[in-house]
């Protein structure tokens, strides 16, 4: 056995030998014992959870409706179902105005849940023709569950279009067999991306990288120091050992304890998920060498301490010490990032003229103050909203955009948008390529709300201007907002005891221009093709084109389609340049597609598979792409024949750009570094025009202290994101995007770059300490 | 003869503090050589440097200057460690392990194989007397059962050079007289031992040759023989007589003695007997001339003084150690140890 071997071997059998470790391996085993009974059940349960009312809004109006005795019979029944309390409510509602909350909306339809009498024919008469619903109908003597499951699909039929329709699949957690939560609206599979992507990472990284890493600081801490009891360290350096190896082969050593532990508590966590939660996740087996190396990186630390002041206790201190300078550091920076880049980057530009109108994400729409060189926000300072939008309305200087309430993880699909109105007549009059110093400085704002304007529909997610006006497309249908209808209907006031009140303009705000029936599916995205006059679609892995009718309805008629191969959970970004469509599903190559010939022009191979998460179109044809790793490419046609020659211009920024915008003049703004502005001529060279705000004081330290600092300071933490990727399954990967907006920054970073950065900080630590021990009289 | 140990002009200075550099120098011009075959032995007082220059010839000491081989190699090369064997001084065993599975972990760790380690580990267990003991764990080992376990480690790869730190600190007589015994052999075989010891007497019974260091510096170097010859007077030593009679009146039959000066340091006691009428007397006189010998066994004869016992001792290693420490001191010379008795 090889003198180094020899060594490790000692480690292991010392190891093997300690009271400590078998102390910890029996702490391990009682947590495993008593993590085991807990478990996932997967069953029926039809009852209405909060994210399955679409609309609350209308449900509500409807049960309101059934109190006055009007409405559908079936909702009638509904509303005589419900308790007396929440009936009290809904009348309240009706007089007062008194908000309900969809909570509780949800309570009062769970009760009509056990309501044994519900159905009724005259109510249903529909119901009977689904053989499931006939079959539970006429059987006798019903089991609660299946009450449960007839009566859901009654108020499914009740309130169409407000209510999604259930599965019945549930999931419970459970101890030891026995429930004790509410059913979870999920199933299993749609558990695991969760617990794959957030919840294991979370254990493991607070578990086993936080609680487990201290305890095995502390352990192994006196290892170094012992070695340097003169009586045992003289003998070992007396023997034909270098000294560097003895060092190294005694770090390795002190690892080896850390491995033995880790194994044991990482094997039975995958025994345990395996076989409780039904998730093989050789993962969770990964995270086994990347614990041993997180505990490298501090062992590291303590190992050179221990060299130089050979003291157990100092080592210990100075490595938590170092633990929690990076800890600080890392999160002095997290929060800097949080505050100063997330938030303010601008996500949308609008160019009116040369002034940049701008959209943050924060939800502020701001223009330059060329005099005090910031953005000055306008409209409000409402933050925490997403902005949908904006469009500019060049004959009445207006700005149109939606606002939503911004909720992470697509869970703000059931809010509303409100559409918002910024009239800007003193913008709207300055000369094209003028200056913008007059406008700024002063009130921007004529704040005059459409009050009477309907929320934009549920789950628009573009707005693109059309005619006089914009179309807002949702999963819905695309609907077009007619500008100057509106500004009318909004002047129609009637005078009520001395007060003018502006009429409710019911449903005829927007015009619904495809079929109400279009039947489309997420991943989804729209597009305009002027020269075609037609609306461009991805619904879900189909291309479509819907041609403009002008016959009296002037709706969008389905003429073509093609198919496409995307993943059902990919997000879609399209960009139409006259008749080509540049489609661009994420994590997959982009592709080309005539229009014409509905046929696939090219693959967008120089792009390689990417995420992308905005498109521009100028009038000459170009397009611009940028992706979420702030990459923005340029395709322009080529004479030649239909296809795109692409590039990647050398700008300022590139790789952190968040957006961008082509002007009617084809010039192309690109917004970089969170909120610099550039613009560049058709040939991308610079136009003369940019907008640098000056650095704030928190800005000037980010950049000049802390990220530096920042850069240069090892980061232990970030193997979370190593561990986050191995214990991501491979197919649920495109759920890591953040499908409800891509201009969320996606963390989309090397997971195996904290490996090397780390790496490069052991080698560091083991090199000095191998430099000291040369160095050292002993 | 072909040297196992060649060290000349040797100087090691510690540096101490980091803003108010001391300087503390532990060797100064040390140079010794050390034939192969030899049992050498090293002396000193604590502090003298002694573990520093063995330091030094294992490598674990970057000297300041001069220079040092060991077995025709430098030291601290680890051709050099190859070939030696070491038992520092309060030899810690890591705590897990028993006699065998330290013995081949420190077997491995000098590059031995495991069936090499097989074939002389009972051989050794039995020449250190710990055959039956080695499945036990160190950390239940007595003192000089973990010293007997170092030395058998020591030597557990047959090296030509065994470098030893007060092997015999801890042992019983028994244990002492086996160590002793185990070194006889080695010598026998050829093997070069370096010997660091305080027990002087054991260092005069084993080493052909001593070294004894002082304040850093070697002091004197040679064979016991010689240093005796040549660090001590040997026309004067002491002289010890054992006397029938009451120790007041020979004290005033000795005061009589006409080359006995008052100068020279002497001691009249009595002995205490089993209950016998007869008393006895001891004298002892730390440093006398043959002349002054004669002058006081005559005198004691004139007075019908029965002479029970006369030793007329020979200068030890130890007072040549002595004069050598104090002197280096600066310390006055040293009394005879034997009459401080």
């Amino acid at each position: 056995m090889k003198p180094y071997i020899a060594i490790l071997y000692d480690s292991l059998i010392e190891s093997i030998q300690s009271r400590v470790l078998w102390i910890l391996l029996a702490a391990w085993s009682l947590i495993l014992i008593a993590l085991f009974p807990l478990s996932l059940s997967e069953g029926e349960s039809y009852r209405v959870r909060m994210g399955e009312i679409t609309n609350a809004k209308t449900v509500l109006d409807q049960l309101a409706t059934a109190s006055s005795g009007k409405g559908t019979r079936s909702q009638k029944l509904v509303y005589a179902a419900i308790d007396q309390e929440f009936q009290n409510a809904l009348q309240d509602r009706q007089k007062s105005g008194r908000r309900i909350a969809v909570g509780r909306l949800v309570t009062a339809l769970n009760t009509v849940m056990d309501k044994p009498d519900l159905y009724d024919h005259d109510a249903w008469p529909t119901a009977e023709r689904r053989s499931e619903l006939k079959e539970l109908i006429n059987k006798e003597n019903k089991s609660p569950e299946e009450l449960q499951k007839l009566n859901r699909r009654l108020l499914d039929l009740a309130f169409p279009g407000s209510l999604r329709s259930s599965s019945g699949q549930a999931t419970w957690i459970t101890y030891a067999g026995m429930k004790f939560t509410d059913p979870l609206p999920f199933t299993l599979r749609q558990i695991r991306p969760f617990i794959e992507a957030s919840l294991f990472p979370f254990i493991m990284w607070v578990g086993l990288g936080q609680i487990a890493m201290m305890i095995a600081i502390v352990i192994t801490s006196s290892m170094i120091p012992d070695m340097f009891q003169t009586g045992s360290l003289h003998l070992l350096l007396s023997k034909p050992l270098s000294r560097s190896l003895l060092y190294l082969s005694k770090y390795l050593g002190g690892c080896i304890f850390v491995a033995l532990n880790i194994s044991f508590l990482v094997v039975g966590l995958y025994f345990y998920s395996g076989l409780q939660l039904g998730i093989w996740n050789r993962g969770i087996l990964w995270c086994i060498p990347l614990f041993i190396f997180a505990f490298m990186v501090f062992y590291s630390v303590s190992a050179l301490v221990g060299l130089i002041w050979k003291n157990p206790i100092i080592c210990v201190v100075v490595t938590a010490l170092f633990w929690g300078a990076c800890f600080t550091i890392g999160t002095v920076r997290g929060l800097s990032e949080a505050f100063l880049r997330g938030p303010p980057t601008v996500q949308r530009i609008l160019a009116v003229g040369d002034t940049p109108i701008v959209a943050s994400q924060q939800g502020r729409i701001q223009l330059w103050n060329d005099k005090d060189r910031v953005w000055q926000t306008g409209f409000g300072e409402v933050d925490g909203q997403r902005v949908i939008g904006p469009v500019w309305q060049a004959d009445e200087s207006s700005l149109y955009f939606g606002r939503t309430r911004f909720i992470p993880f697509g869970l703000g699909g059931g809010e509303t948008i409100r559409l918002e109105l910024a009239r800007l007549p003193e913008l709207g009059k300055a000369p094209e390529g003028g200056a913008n110093s007059e406008v700024t400085g002063k009130k921007l704002w004529d704040d005059s709300r459409l009050d009477s304007v309907q929320d934009l529909p549920a789950d628009t997610f573009d707005l693109i201007p059309w005619k006089k006006g914009f179309l807002a497309a949702s999963t819905d249908g695309v609907y077009w907002f007619d500008a100057e209808r509106a500004a009318k209907a909004d002047q129609q006031k009637i005078s009520v005891l001395g007060f003018d009140l502006k009429i409710p303009q019911a449903n005829e705000t927007y015009k619904r221009l495809t079929e109400a029936d279009w039947g489309l599916r997420k991943p989804l995205a729209v597009g305009l093709s002027n020269s075609l006059d037609a609306l461009i679609l991805v619904s879900r892995d189909k291309l479509l084109l819907m041609k403009h009718s002008e016959g009296k309805d002037g709706k969008f008629e389905k003429t073509r389609e093609m198919q496409l191969d995307i993943p059902a959970e990919a997000v879609v970004n399209l960009a139409v340049s006259d008749s080509l469509a540049i489609v661009c599903p994420n994590a997959e190559v982009p592709l080309v597609v005539n229009l014409e010939t509905m046929e696939l022009v090219r693959e967008l191979t120089e792009i390689g598979k990417a995420n992308i998460k905005r498109t521009a179109v100028a009038n000459d044809g170009r397009a611009a792409i940028l992706s979420t790793d702030g990459d923005l490419w340029i395709l322009s046609p080529d004479d030649s024949d239909s296809r795109l020659k692409v590039s990647k211009p050398s700008i300022a920024g590139q790789g952190d750009i968040s957006t961008m915008h082509f002007d009617p003049s084809n010039r192309l703004w690109v917004c970089h570094n969170v909120k610099q502005i550039d613009v560049f001529s058709s040939e991308m060279k610079p136009a003369g025009l940019s907008f640098y705000p000056r650095k704030t004081t928190p800005e000037w330290i980010y950049d000049y202290i802390i990220n530096p600092f920042y850069l240069v300071n090892p980061k232990p933490a970030a193997i979370n994101e190593t561990i986050q990727y191995v214990l991501r399954n491979p197919e649920n990967k495109v759920n890591a995007i953040d499908r409800s907006d891509l201009d969320i920054p996606q963390v989309q970073r090397d997971p195996w770059q904290p490996i090397w950065s780390n790496g490069i900080f052991i080698l560091v630590m083991l090199a000095l300490g191998c430099w000291q021990l040369y160095r050292q009289d002993l | 003869m072909p040297l196992a140990i060649d060290v000349q002009n040797l100087s090691k200075t510690y540096r101490e503090g980091l803003f108010v550099p001391r300087v503390h120098p532990a060797l100064k011009e040390v140079s010794l050589e050390v034939g192969q075959g030899e049992v050498f032995g090293l002396l000193g007082p604590n502090g003298a440097g002694k573990t520093t220059l063995i330091k030094v010839l294992l490598g674990i000491l970057h000297p300041s200057r001069g220079s040092a081989q060991v077995l025709q190699l430098p030291a601290g090369s680890k051709g050099a460690r190859r070939k030696i064997g070491y038992l520092p001084e309060n030899l810690i065993f890591p705590r897990h392990h028993t006699g065998r599975s330290a013995l081949y972990f420190y077997g491995r760790l000098s590059e031995m194989t495991d069936s090499e380690i097989r074939k002389r580990e009972e051989e050794l267990f039995e020449l250190v007397s710990l055959s039956g003991r080695q499945h036990e764990a160190v950390r239940r080992y007595s003192k000089g059962m973990r010293q007997r376990l170092g030395l058998a480690q020591a030597m557990l790869h047959d090296p030509d050079l065994l470098i030893l730190d007060e092997p015999t600190d801890g042992l019983d007589p028994m244990g002492r007289s086996q160590i002793r015994d185990v070194l006889d052999r080695l010598k026998k075989r050829g093997k070069t031992v370096f010997l660091n010891s305080h027990i002087l007497q054991e260092v005069e019974l084993i080493c052909d040759r001593v070294a004894i260091m002082a304040l850093g510096q070697l002091r004197a170097i040679g064979t016991i023989d010689e240093l005796v010859r040549q660090h001590t007077d040997d026309s004067k030593s002491s002289l010890k007589i054992e006397v029938l009679g009451a120790a007041k009146s020979i004290e005033s039959i000795l005061a009589n003695v006409p080359n006995l000066p008052t100068a020279v340091p002497h001691s009249i006691s009595p002995i205490l007997t089993n209950g016998g009428s007869e008393e006895l007397t001891r004298i002892g006189i730390a440093s006398i001339d043959q002349s002054g010998a004669d002058a006081v066994v005559d005198c004691l004869r004139i007075h019908k003084i029965s002479i029970l016992r006369l030793e007329r001792a020979r200068p030890s290693l130890e007072q040549v150690f002595m004069n050598m420490v104090h002197s280096a001191n600066g310390d006055a010379a040293p009394r005879d140890p034997s009459s401080s008795r």
